[in-house]
């Protein structure tokens, strides 16, 4: 996580693109973004993160094919790279360790992995 | 398909977004566009598009710009560089104009907060537009005439009945001599407050503190004071039912209300409920004039139909009644919220006063001043314009078109008066406590950095900027390229005839300001220093409190008994204190005067100084005196009819006794004293009445000017013998005179600072102007010399031009300040002639002024080693 600075937000959307797989566009992502957390987001915004994330290597991304919808706009569909997905389990595994050093709770929560 | 996502909204994301983000963006807000529209409502999806887009003004999204407007950015920068480097080449003349400018905006800038200060008085009174302060106009029997803030207490009721447009009306009646309040062991003497019926705070909008709005000083004996007096006397806890002694009476607290706010004309710490106050037959007066008296209209009500019956209602009501004592009255309304600035011509007023005169008169040299500077910058700029040409000649060659080198040199003139905005706000703000302190004003200096004033400022900056580099910019983007770079025209500095034009303005005003500070400052000497009929100076007031009035021989003599103290008199009746308004019967014809009486005792003519012209004074050895004896003032025995005051003497007059209305006092004339003026000077002299009568509101003490400490510790000893309940309280006669004529003071005070800055200005300007046309003829001096010219001829020669505009300005101002000067004098009854020595004064100065700003520039030109001037070709 402290090498890596991914913000709450990034992290997210990261994980979403994943969840996303075919379907990771800037559209579709915001939509999951707002029914998984309950929170609304511009598309704008999520743009924005995704432009970043790629321009730190998360992320990669290419158009895909034209189709009927959307007057034959196409869509820039996001996939996660290696480096991306590897900066997610470091983060995820940072923080169980966090959580693994909070008497209260150790033992007690634990992550599923991705 | 029917809806589409808002064309504007997409017009606007089209605008910015880089251009290889267009598809996927507009394809992802055309999805959610139709997903929000198929779920919710197509306005909410319009709106959300909007949303979206706006939202899309991100930095990674934004198109780059830079490259499209690289060529004006460039340019801009340019004339930035050129600008400033123009600005540090010439510092001389960027000092003038900037330090000029500066100093006129911060003067400006002052008298602006000053005058909309005054302005702001009374705004906060709600329905203010329906309320009115019922003034009168007086005409007494010998012709004299004059307004007066306070009328009889019969008007409003009468008013109110009469005319229904009237809602409710307040009376107030002021306590001239502050009574004492004592609540358990704290006695303080309380000014600033009176009776008054009970709407007050409706008719003020005054918030309550405690109390009840409804029932507030209906019931006698009961007090309303300000928050001030209640933490005073009672501290945090509250006051509602405490009771507080005044004359012997207990008042019991009905309400506190907060303090007034301090732009207000009506400032009043406390009153008592007027019900119950004053015996009710006093009530039904139509003579005394002794109620400040305010009316509100229902809304709707034309006030204009109101005051144009007021004449027909004094006639039925009041005339009958007044008449018969010598003059008649014309009630007449005047808006509350011009109370403040308009009513400076009535007497007998409590109001804070201020005067539009003055903020006129201020506004025209704020406006004066600024004038001058933006006419330095005009002058300065056309007559350095030479120095620009080549300038010029290239930009145009290299394509600028006319608008742009407009810009070019609008832009410079912005920069200067920025720069002056700046060092202005700077100088006002320094000088704004000061002016504060002085004016008696709380204006805060923080003022200049709230959000509103600062935009009013940049406008203000814009402003004075354009209209001081319009005429420059067109001026100098108007040659022609091959003229200038063929280098058969050198171009000229400027017309001349405009430059000398504006010069000769710049030098009437200065002369207008000069002209009018010393009227104004010569008119307030002259009323402070003129011969008022009495000796004013070194006289001692007391009020004559507690036991005092139990016997006036004892309380005279004990108050006298000090080396130091010369005279004593005791009485009622002192000019610039309180005096009665009366009048006579004239036993030869039957008539009623009108007369201002002074009930005195024997010692009162010799204390005050009075010159008796013919008879004598009052003396205790002729028994008669005390009944039956009348000394007149010079006025007073030409109303009678008398122009040779020794045959007055004897002449027969009754006088109705104040203690007892019905008996007439009757007696003859003793002696005619020299006319006294009991007022201002603003005022006409009075016929006045002297006579010996045991009232007594005042102890009056004239001292050798040596040692008055010791003799105020005497009075405070002594008067510690007569009362221990009433806090010693003494003033110098002189002071009440002093302070009527403080506005006057403050003005003349004013006007010189201004003026003077006004001059600094105008000379800056002309110091420019010198400066530059004589370097523009250093090969013409040098020329002269070599030929044989001498120093004084060149001087001569140098200067001539500009002392010629200077007398031309000079010729022009003395009709308009002559004008404007006798304008202001005619509000004063007792003025100083406008003499022709006033205006060979001011010419004086201004021409010295000026003829050493010329002059020295001159003398170094001409000094100079005509070798350098002309070894250069």
């Amino acid at each position: 996580m402290k090498e890596t600075r991914l913000g709450e937000f990034e992290e997210v959307i990261l994980l979403l693109v994943g969840i996303l797989g075919e379907e990771a566009y800037a559209f579709k992502i915001a939509e999951e973004f707002e029914s998984q957390t309950g929170r609304s987001v511009s598309i704008g915004a999520a743009h924005s993160t995704l432009n970043r994330l790629e321009n730190k290597g998360f992320l990669t991304s290419e158009m895909g094919k034209s189709t009927a919808e959307r007057g034959g706009r196409r869509k820039r569909i996001y996939t996660i790279t290696a480096y991306g997905r590897r900066v997610l389990k470091e983060s995820r595994d940072f923080k169980v360790s966090l959580w693994s050093q909070y008497p209260e709770f150790a033992g007690k929560v634990g992550f599923n992995g991705i | 398909m029917d809806i589409k996502p808002p064309k504007y909204a997409e017009r606007l994301l089209l605008r910015f977004l880089r251009s290889d983000l267009v598809e996927e963006v507009q394809g992802d807000l055309e999805e959610k566009f139709f997903s929000t529209a198929k779920k919710r409502s197509e306005f909410r999806a319009k709106l959300n598009y909007w949303y979206q887009v706006i939202h899309y003004m991100r930095p990674f999204a934004l198109r780059k710009t830079k490259s499209i407007h690289i060529n004006n950015y460039d340019m801009f920068r340019n004339y930035f560089k050129i600008g400033v480097r123009n600005l540090v080449k010439s510092k001389f003349f960027s000092f003038i104009n900037i330090g000029g400018m500066a100093i006129s905006m911060a003067i400006f800038f002052v008298i602006a907060l000053y005058v909309l200060d005054e302005l702001k008085f009374d705004k906060h009174i709600a329905d203010s537009d329906l309320k009115f302060r019922v003034y009168s106009e007086h005409f007494n029997n010998d012709g004299s005439r004059k307004k007066g803030a306070m009328i009889p207490p019969m008007v409003a009721p009468t008013l109110m009945a009469e005319y229904p447009q009237v809602e409710y009306y307040v009376r107030y009646l002021n306590f001239n001599a502050a009574p004492l309040f004592e609540v358990g062991d704290k006695k303080f003497t309380e000014d600033e407050g009176g009776a008054a019926d009970h709407r007050i705070f409706d008719m003020f909008s005054a918030n309550l503190l405690e109390g009840d709005r409804e029932t507030i000083l209906t019931k006698p004996n009961t007090i309303a004071i300000n928050h001030t007096l209640k933490q005073k006397y009672f501290g945090d806890k509250s006051a509602l039912g405490e009771s507080i002694e005044i004359f012997d009476r207990n008042f019991e607290v009905a309400a506190v209300f907060e303090d007034f706010p301090p732009h207000g004309h009506f400032q009043r710490n406390y009153f008592l409920a007027l019900e119950g106050f004053v015996p009710s037959e006093r009530m039904q007066s139509w003579g005394w004039n002794q109620f400040n008296t305010y009316i509100k209209l229902k809304s709707g009500a034309d006030a204009d139909d109101l005051e144009s019956r007021l004449q027909d209602f004094a006639e039925r009501n009041a005339w009958p009644r007044t008449k018969p004592n010598g003059g008649y009255y014309i009630p007449h309304l005047m808006s509350l919220e011009k109370i403040h600035l308009y009513a400076y011509d009535q007497v007998w007023d409590i109001a804070v006063r201020g005067n539009i005169q003055t903020i006129y008169i201020l506004t025209g040299i704020a406006g004066f001043i600024l004038i001058i500077a933006i006419l330095n910058f005009v002058n300065l700029s056309t007559a350095r314009a030479i120095s620009r040409v080549k300038e010029v000649g290239v930009r145009k060659v290299m394509g600028a078109f006319r608008t742009q080198l407009i810009g070019q040199f609008m832009s410079e003139s912005m920069v200067i008066a920025f720069l002056a905005l700046v060092m202005a706000g700077v100088i006002a703000s320094i000088a704004l406590p000061h002016l504060n302190d002085f004016t008696e004003k709380r204006i805060p200096v923080d003022i200049f950095i709230n959000p509103g004033m600062v935009v009013m400022l940049i406008g203000f900056g814009l402003f004075t900027g354009m209209l001081a580099g319009i005429y420059p910019a067109i001026f100098i983007s108007s040659y022609r390229p091959a003229n200038i770079l063929s280098q058969k025209v050198r171009g000229r500095s400027g017309k001349t005839v405009l430059r000398q034009g504006l010069v000769v303005v710049q030098f009437i005003l200065s002369f207008f300001l000069v002209i009018a500070s010393f009227v104004v400052s010569e008119q307030h000497t002259f009323m402070r220093t003129t011969d008022m009929g009495f000796e004013k100076e070194n006289l001692l007031v007391l009020p004559v409190r507690g036991d005092m009035d139990k016997d006036f021989e004892v309380t005279k003599h004990s108050f006298s008994d000090h080396p130091s103290i010369i005279n004593t008199t005791m009485g009622y009746g002192l000019p610039g204190q309180a005096y009665a308004g009366d009048g006579i019967i004239d036993k030869a014809t039957g008539k009623n005067w009108h007369i201002n009486m002074l009930a005195v005792d024997h010692d009162y003519v010799k204390t005050l100084g009075l010159e008796i012209i013919a008879g004598r004074d009052f003396s205790k050895k002729i028994k008669s005196d005390e009944p039956s004896a009348f000394i007149l003032s010079e006025t007073a025995a030409k109303m009678l009819g008398y122009s040779d005051f020794g045959k007055a003497l004897g002449h027969e007059i009754g006088w109705n006794r104040w203690n007892a209305p019905d008996s007439l006092k009757e007696g003859k004339v003793i002696g005619i004293v020299k006319d006294v003026q009991l007022n201002s000077m603003r005022e006409s002299i009075a016929p006045l009445a002297l006579q010996v009568y045991p009232v007594s509101s005042t102890i009056t003490i004239r001292t050798s000017s040596n040692d008055i400490p010791a003799t105020i510790r005497h009075l405070e000893k002594t008067w510690k013998r007569f009362n221990s309940e009433w806090p010693f309280e003494y003033k110098f006669l002189d002071e009440n005179f002093d302070k009527m004529y403080k506005a006057e003071e403050k003005l003349a005070v004013l006007f010189r600072v201004f003026t003077g800055f006004t001059i600094l200005v105008a000379c800056l300007g002309l110091f420019g102007l010198v400066v530059y046309s004589t370097t523009q003829r250093y090969r013409e001096i040098g020329i002269r010399k070599v030929l044989g010219a001498e120093e004084r001829h060149l001087v001569v020669l140098l200067s001539m031009n500009y002392l010629i505009l200077i007398a031309i300005a000079f010729a022009i101002a003395i009709p308009l300040s002559y004008y404007a000067a006798s304008q202001w004098l005619q509000t004063f009854v007792f003025r100083i002639p406008i003499t022709p020595a006033l205006f060979v004064k001011a010419g004086l100065l201004i021409m010295v002024i000026a003829l050493i700003t010329v002059g020295i520039q001159s003398l170094k030109a001409t000094r100079a080693n005509p070798v350098d001037a002309l070894k250069e070709q």
